[in-house]
């Protein structure tokens, strides 16, 4: 089928988006006229805090109190030239950020970067998750195992886990966390803490179900609606399809 | 290195042969007006922006014809819709760009089919011919003025002032000089509760006024707007050579105010 006056042209864009499974990046906070957070790759995000976040540093080193449900952004100093030039999303235990239209069971690869705030020492406390409310049926989730960093998933009845050995960042280090789960379902967790090289896990096979636990959402900082919050400086989340290397999975939009 | 929303021109299969335009801030026209009987005349007091065009022309190293094409498709597919454009000599700045024009010609004259090798010449058009920081500046604000850095061209951004306040809070704009050029105020009316869980936020470019409440609903509020004007901090209220800021301030109380340093080039 040719169409008769050819081709439409593309529409006028007016943000940069990308074409990742899944893409936010808080250096670039994009708002509806409603509050719901755009990520780039067009997801929408509903941010809630149920409380104020003290301490929340501005680009000058100043620090300010987050009211509740006020984003904490928070600006940090990561290549150690005191000058805070990196902006980000810090979130408390009490940070809730879940996105809708989670992409489906497949193979992946997943990046996080953030800066280690204490979360680590805190048994499940999770960073990232592909859960539903309720935290049953089909799910991923990043964890931690109060010792180590972790990266779990579920076919609703049987679990893998793949759980670091080497490697326990601490308080204000910077951290890339990347995993990818296989098309035989085997899920595989990387993590280099201040740059540093990667430290690795991997986890047995397990078959691919077919789609997530129904009303699963992709959330940052929770596992559910209220379980095992995180805490953390959050840069940036990003799922893409197939397994990649970190190299592309870096510059990939 | 030149980068397309963060990729590498290396991770898109090319490198660069040339780039042309980037350093070319956006024209601006003024319209001007002679005045009888006098030797000059008057500049309209609104300029207006033109189209800035970079063109960028990358080699194509491909060994056969026919992987010509992927690359280019790839190169397509990147630099479609918006693209962030960032050049080396300003890496924490971009400029946001539509692709209008691709030319494709052999590296040598009338050898497309016969030496593989291309050079491919993307033209793209900045409607907004402004370079952005890609980090924003966040400041905490408060009652003591807090210099604001700025770029070479005014900056907008979002106020967020938080606490429970009845009344009146001005928020307000000061010249490096110390004069006042700006100011908003806001006045809670008597008939409404802001909670120290809520915060007001002002949207300097949109110019919206919405109230956050505690599990985030946002409601309108511009009709608290009770004096004032809606301003953008200047960099002609600055003086870049001696690093003297225009500051921000509030009457009482805490907020934060988010921008994005904006530059001519």
């Amino acid at each position: 089928m040719y169409p008769l006056f050819g081709s439409p042209q593309l529409g006028a864009p007016l943000e940069v988006v990308s074409r990742c499974l899944f893409h936010v990046d808080f250096a670039e906070p994009e708002w509806t006229a409603d509050g719901l957070l755009i990520a780039r790759s067009g997801h929408l995000g509903s941010f809630s805090r149920g409380a104020s976040l003290a301490s929340v540093a501005d680009s000058l080193g100043t620090t300010y109190a987050a009211a509740n449900s006020q984003p904490a952004w928070e600006a940090r100093d990561l290549d150690g030239d005191t000058i805070r030039e990196a902006f980000g999303l810090r979130m408390g235990a009490d940070d809730r950020l879940p996105f809708d239209d989670p992409p489906p069971p497949q193979a992946l690869s997943g990046l996080l970067e953030f800066v280690e705030t204490g979360a680590r020492t805190t048994a499940n406390a999770t960073l990232f998750a592909i859960t539903n409310d309720a935290v049953s049926g089909a799910r991923l989730w990043l964890d931690t195992s109060g010792t180590y960093y972790r990266i779990n998933w579920s076919d609703g009845a049987t679990t893998r886990t793949a759980t670091l050995t080497v490697g326990q960042p601490t308080s204000g280090q910077r951290v890339r966390l990347r995993w990818t789960l296989s098309a035989t379902g085997v899920v595989t967790l990387w993590q280099s803490i201040n740059g540093a090289a990667e430290t690795t896990a991997t986890a047995a096979p397990l078959m691919l179900p077919t789609a997530w636990a129904s009303g699963a959402r992709v959330r940052l900082n929770s596992r559910g609606d209220t379980e095992n919050p995180a805490q953390g400086w959050y840069r940036r989340l990003k799922l893409a399809d197939v397994a990649l290397d970190v190299a592309t999975l870096d510059v990939l939009r | 290195m030149i980068t397309l929303d963060g990729r590498t021109l290396t991770s898109l299969g090319v490198s660069a042969r040339s780039v042309s335009g980037w350093r070319d801030g956006p024209l601006s026209t003024r319209a001007f007006r002679a005045l009888a009987n006098s030797s000059g005349g008057l500049f309209a007091s609104r300029a207006a922006g033109q189209l800035r065009e970079i063109e960028l022309t990358v080699n194509i190293p491909a060994v056969t014809i026919a992987g010509t094409t992927p690359v280019l498709d790839l190169l397509d597919e990147a630099t479609q819709g918006l693209v962030a454009l960032a050049f080396p000599d300003a890496p924490g700045r971009v400029v946001r760009v539509i692709r209008i024009g691709r030319t494709v010609v052999g590296a040598g004259a009338d050898t497309e089919f016969l030496v593989p090798r291309l050079l491919a010449t993307y033209t793209f058009a900045a409607a907004d011919g402004a370079s952005y920081d890609t980090e924003p500046m966040l400041y905490a604000l408060s009652t003591t003025p807090v210099p604001i850095a700025l770029g070479t061209l005014p900056s907008l951004g979002v106020v967020q002032i938080t606490g429970a306040w009845t009344g009146a809070r001005t928020l307000t704009y000061r010249g490096a000089n110390g004069i006042a050029y700006g100011s908003l105020a806001i006045t809670v009316p008597v008939s409404e509760t802001l909670l120290g869980t809520e915060y007001v936020e002002l949207d300097l470019a949109r110019r919206t006024i919405t109230r956050v409440g505690p599990t985030g609903a946002r409601t309108d509020a511009y009709a608290w707007k009770s004096a004032g004007a809606w301003f953008a901090c200047d960099p002609t209220d600055a003086t870049r050579a001696f690093g003297q800021s225009p500051t921000l301030a509030l009457s009482a109380g805490t907020g934060i105010f988010i921008t994005r340093r904006a530059w001519s080039v």
